[in-house]
């Protein structure tokens, strides 16, 4: 049964070269997470690959989901990344700044705010977007 | 290789410290150099290890799905607390255990704790670095991390483990385990777990896995190295689970088990620090690997010295080592990034499928004709490494490595300039950087152009604009600015 725990660090083996880990044997599934759910685009046989399947529905006018969808949307957030989206697009701070405040790079801040907004988004429509296709 | 950004988020270091010290204490699993002798003086011989091996071999595979599921549903840090009480409680009746029936039901709840926790905490630090610092890119460098405190916490318990035995009983390493498992338990549950859960990940789970096994089955480069990989494992799973039977022949005293085992687990990371400096794409380099394997294995079937067995076992650890890592290399050459962790998934299953029937062969031609006359299995093994490793060399010259995206941003950028045109899937990833105007103008002429004929995106970019748009108001209205402050501290 040492076989297990010999696996284990087989995972740490390839630490040599920078992207050995992501070969672990047990990792599971992990493509580069996307940001928007890879299902809302067409697949590899689909007419278009890599178009959406259905477009973002349009938003009602005025304010969309009512007043307290997007502060119900940001405190859903995960916590680092409410920070971000609050620093940036509440407060107005410039990138270098929240870089400066959060410890993260320009380009990771980038990152987590495109994420984030597209979870604020989605948390704006007037229906959840995808429920339709679900089981 | 893109690894210049070194900044990493003093939040992400804070927040990951619970999990690195419930992964080292987990790793201190004080019985397992001395398991063999333990089992051998509760009545074990080497066919019923085998046998046991095989059960155990079974449990895990069968366990892996369902724990993936209740990790997704249900909490992964609770998930590896329960894979350490499922590990405290075979300990517990490892330690109790009389006799062989009940150390094999000790070893298949020892399964259920690999099968929780393997690749558990993979996708926990996955996760955790995504929401520390939106992409997967410091991914690799953590898991790294982690990966090196749990092997040092098994170097440790190596030595440790063999002297408590020699001074002790090989009985009490299994009860002086339960109480570190339990403090690991603590750092777990300490550990402020990611709340991502994004639902549709076990929707497009079905047509990933269909597309991974499809491309297992059909490119016959990707299967070569799958065998490769597979091979590498198996003998590699053979050492470990069985070179302490030659000591258990040659009856060594239990501290020497220590050492050896220190030893043997050592010459994986010492494997991993000596691959960047080998070359096994050269004749050369591949010649003295096979023949050095070749030798270890062949003087494993006929010497009776102690030092040399060691020695060959630890020259054979090492070897399998660096094979097993120059094939995940391979692998890694061989299938896009998007499938890679799925194939190799695939590799670890057969493996485990390979090793179920030569475990149950080993352990009954070593009962019955002495471990060092199983050892020729060892020796069939390696000549059939040797044989696809020529292979896979001959196949991997000339093959182009297939380019590395480690975000799902570059993979975008990547796409785009491949199909000289951006679709929708990539113009999402890149709405940040349009609006910050960080775009190279190549870039940007393309999202310029997808945006004016595509209605979908336009509206998603206007959508997008209009949360960020009310985002702003909120700073304005007294109320919701204040409630908002707040949070953000």
């Amino acid at each position: 049964m040492k076989i297990s725990i010999a696996r284990m660090i087989a995972n740490l083996t390839a630490r040599g070269r920078a992207y050995g880990n992501r070969f672990a044997w047990w990792s599971r599934w992990f493509p580069p997470a996307p940001t928007v759910d890879a299902d809302r685009f067409q697949g590899e046989g689909d007419l278009y690959p890599d178009h959406w399947k259905e477009f973002p529905r349009p938003w009602p006018a005025g304010q969309a989901g009512g007043p307290e969808a997007l502060p119900a949307a940001l405190s859903a957030l995960p916590g680092p990344w409410r920070r971000v989206v609050i620093l940036r697009d509440v407060e107005g701070l410039p990138p270098a700044d929240v870089s400066a405040l959060t410890g993260l790079t320009a380009e990771q801040q980038r990152d987590v705010l495109n994420r984030a907004r597209e979870l604020l988004r989605e948390g704006l429509g007037p229906a959840p977007e995808h429920d339709g296709r679900k089981s | 290789m893109i690894m210049k950004r070194v900044a990493a988020p003093r939040t992400l270091a804070r927040r990951l410290l619970p999990l690195q010290i419930g992964m080292a204490l987990q790793g201190l699993i004080l019985w397992v150099p001395i398991e063999k002798l333990f089992m051998t003086q509760i009545g074990f011989d080497a066919a019923s290890v085998g046998a046991m091996a095989a059960a155990y071999a079974a449990v895990v595979p069968l366990l892996e799905v369902p724990s993936g599921i209740l990790a997704d549903r249900w909490s992964r840090s609770r998930l590896m607390a329960l894979a350490c009480v499922a590990l405290m409680v075979s300990s517990l009746l490892g330690g109790l255990s009389q006799s062989v029936l009940a150390y094999v039901i000790a070893a298949m709840i020892l399964g259920v704790y690999f099968a929780f926790s393997s690749g558990t905490v993979d996708s926990i630090v996955y996760d955790t670095v995504v929401e520390e610092t939106g992409s997967n890119e410091l991914y690799e460098r953590w898991i790294g991390r982690i990966r090196a405190v749990e092997s040092a916490a098994f170097v440790l318990s190596a030595l440790a483990g063999g002297v408590l035995a020699q001074y002790t009983s090989a009985r009490f390493t299994y009860f002086a385990t339960i109480p570190l498992i339990g403090l690991a338990i603590i750092g777990f549950l300490r550990f402020n777990e990611p709340q991502l859960h994004k639902p549709a990940e076990r929707e497009t789970l079905r047509s990933h896995i269909a597309l991974t096994v499809k491309t297992m089955i059909t490119s016959r480069a990707v299967l070569l190295v799958l065998l490769l990989t597979a091979t590498a494992g198996l003998l590699s799973q053979a050492v470990f689970e069985f070179g302490p039977l030659w000591l258990v022949t040659l009856q060594a005293p239990a501290v020497l088990y220590g050492p050896y085992w220190a030893l043997l687990v050592s010459t994986l990371g010492i494997g991993g620090l000596l691959i960047a400096k080998l070359h096994l794409e050269r004749w050369l380099m591949v010649a003295v690997l096979i023949i050095l394997s070749l030798a270890t294995a062949l003087v494993l079937t006929w010497t009776r010295s102690l030092p040399v067995v060691i020695a060959a076992q630890v020259a054979l650890a090492l070897v399998l080592a660096l094979l097993g890592i120059h094939a995940s290399r391979l692998l890694h050459d061989a299938v896009p990034s998007s499938i890679r962790a799925g194939v190799s998934s695939g590799g670890g299953t057969l493996t485990w499928m390979l090793f179920l029937p030569f475990s149950l062969v080993f352990g009954w031609t070593a009962r019955d004709s002495g471990i060092d006359k199983s050892g020729f299995m060892l020796v069939g093994a390696v000549v059939i490494l040797s044989a696809l490793l020529v292979i896979s060399v001959r196949v991997s010259r000339g093959t182009v490595p297939v380019e590395v995206a480690a975000t799902a941003k570059q993979d975008a950028i990547r796409a785009t300039q491949q199909a000289d045109e951006m679709a929708c899937k990539q113009l999402v990833e890149l709405v940040a950087d349009y609006l910050d105007d960080t775009l190279s103008p190549d870039m940007k002429a393309r999202f310029e152009e997808h945006l004016a004929g595509c209605d979908g995106c336009s509206m998603y970019l206007k959508q997008t604009q209009q949360v960020i748009a009310e985002l702003r108001c909120l700073s304005a209205s007294p109320n919701g600015g204040e409630g908002v402050q707040h949070t953000a501290g």
